[in-house]
């Protein structure tokens, strides 16, 4: 009996899809641009906070020695901090390397350096991250490096850091506050969209209940339908915001320069599942709302 | 079958439409319930399918009292009760079939049974031949045999008429009638709402009269 029913609701559902199909393409059409926008604002985030970590990750982390720390000690140091950190790139910079450095970079005025008597300069570690490191991920490194025996100071462009962390902070705040704008307002426009498909079918469940029916059995061919279109509309989002990140990103990664180190967020099917399950439950809560104020009247 | 107690519905700011009406409908008889427009007839046959609820007074129908009903209960009472109102109320994008079939669909009958009933009652109104023809090709006289059809087709003990016959022309008015009292040999209770006091004079039946929302005889 109850297999019976829910096969009669499906096919009404389906029918009734396939005999108003302009209504129908209307919420299809506006759920899937509501899902688009809030797919891609949320895959704007995702590729902001990379470009953000991959900007943390060039801060290299400079080791200054102790001025009487010989080369063998500071080799032997580089290699330990080498052996124990796989995922840093060590460069040993020695005295006579660092002073040639500073005298390249003051170009004609690096001739007055000739004058000095002896080598002022410390021997240094220069630590590079291999992969994208995020801000606070750099700075527990430094303080764990500089806490090394022989460590006399580390720099690591702490302003630069604190700069990147403070955007980060921003970007999530600013990001959690605009994307519960835009899906609280494509709910509204959904539900919209929906109740007025359902006003222009309000002889319909007249009719359904003045012969009888109950209110679970009038409101379930509109959920279905309104779950289907969710996911159809689902359906379309996913495949503009693939579209979207296989063809647009990598342009605007070569056209502009900032962007060099944006990577676009891979879509994994938990993320479609996910977009296809918050297409449906967008339709069917828009349908819950659009029916309820019907079956009140 | 169907008893009225001091039954009073009114707005608030607004005339009572309906004021200290008690009537008694035995099972199995036809009552025409008259009056002006504006008298309280189609607030009367509203309460009785629980569209709308008394102000005050109790209403039973076949020994249960639906004033008290909850709001759940209401589609079960309707499955005993048959509608048909003077715009017909048919779906149009559902074939002729599809509209009688609607009520037998609600009750979760099979396909098969639907058919089989939907086109019995079809063929009881002379229709069965138009069972696959949209409503809007069909005539205001033979939408309204489908609206009857679709009232009749769950067999229900009380049948409402609310103007069946008034966007007929007037010699359709008999035909459409005679549906109606041949539901009533059946043994189906049936009212008839109607203005239109010829039909009284043609057809004597007890006749309830209202005028501004008081009753004013029933003989």
């Amino acid at each position: 009996m109850i297999a019976h029913v829910a096969w009669r609701l499906s096919r009404r559902a389906a029918m009734n899809l396939w005999r108003a199909p302009l209504p129908s393409l209307v919420s299809v059409l506006t759920i899937g641009l509501a899902l688009f926008l809030g797919a891609s604002f949320v895959l704007g985030l995702f590729a902001a906070r990379a470009l953000l970590t991959s900007w943390g990750a060039q801060a290299s982390v400079t080791l200054y020695l102790d001025k009487a720390t010989t080369d063998a000690e500071a080799r032997a140091l580089a290699q330990s901090v080498r052996a124990e950190n796989p995922q840093l790139e060590v460069a040993y910079v020695d005295r006579v390397l660092a002073l040639k450095r500073l005298q390249a970079e003051l170009g004609d005025l690096g001739g007055s350096l000739d004058g000095l008597s002896q080598n002022p300069l410390q021997p240094s570690l220069e630590v590079t991250p291999r992969e994208a490191l995020p801000p606070v991920a750099v700075r527990v490194l430094a303080a764990r490096l500089g806490g090394l025996s022989g460590v006399q100071e580390v720099e690591y462009g702490r302003e630069w850091l604190d700069k990147l962390e403070a955007l980060g902070r921003g970007l999530r705040v600013f990001g959690a506050g605009a994307l519960f704008t835009v899906l609280g307002a494509a709910l509204l426009v959904v539900a919209n969209t929906i109740r007025l498909a359902v006003y222009a079918r309000r002889d319909e469940i007249e009719i359904m209940k003045l012969v009888g029916a109950t209110d679970g059995y009038v409101r379930a061919p509109f959920l279905l339908e309104g779950a289907l279109q969710g996911l159809i509309g689902a359906a379309l989002a996913l495949g503009a915001v693939i579209a979207v990140q296989q063809w647009l990103l990598p342009r605007a990664a070569q056209a502009f320069a900032f962007a060099s180190g944006m990577v676009a967020p891979q879509i994994l099917p938990t993320h479609a599942a996910g977009l296809l399950g918050i297409g449906a439950l967008v339709g069917l809560f828009g349908s819950w709302l659009a029916v309820a104020r019907f079956l009140r009247t | 079958m169907i008893q009225l107690f001091h039954v009073k519905k009114s707005y608030p700011g607004d005339a009572p439409v309906l004021d200290d009406i008690t009537v008694r409908v035995e099972k199995g008889e036809f009552v025409w319930l008259t009056g002006p427009s504006g008298a309280g007839k189609s607030t009367l046959l509203k309460l009785l399918f629980c569209a709308e609820s008394p102000s005050s007074g109790q209403i039973l129908v076949g020994g249960r009292n639906i004033v008290r009903l909850a709001q759940g209960g209401i589609p079960y009472l309707r499955r005993n009760i048959g509608i048909v109102f003077q715009d017909f109320k048919l779906l149009d994008n559902r074939t002729v079939l599809e509209n009688v079939g609607y009520a037998l669909e609600v009750l979760g009958v099979p396909d098969g049974e639907i058919r089989e009933r939907s086109l019995k009652r079809l063929e009881q109104v002379g229709l069965d031949h138009k069972a696959e023809s949209l409503p809007r090709r069909l005539s205001g006289g033979e939408q309204q045999r489908v609206a009857i059809a679709r009232a009749l087709v769950n067999e229900p003990t009380i049948l409402l008429a609310d103007e069946p016959t008034g966007n007929l022309d007037p010699g359709l008015t008999d035909s459409i009638l005679q549906l109606l009292f041949d539901a009533n040999a059946r043994g189906t209770t049936v009212i008839v709402a109607t203005h239109d006091r010829s039909l009284l004079v043609r057809y004597h039946k007890r006749t309830i009269s209202l005028d501004k929302g008081r009753l004013v005889s029933d003989a």
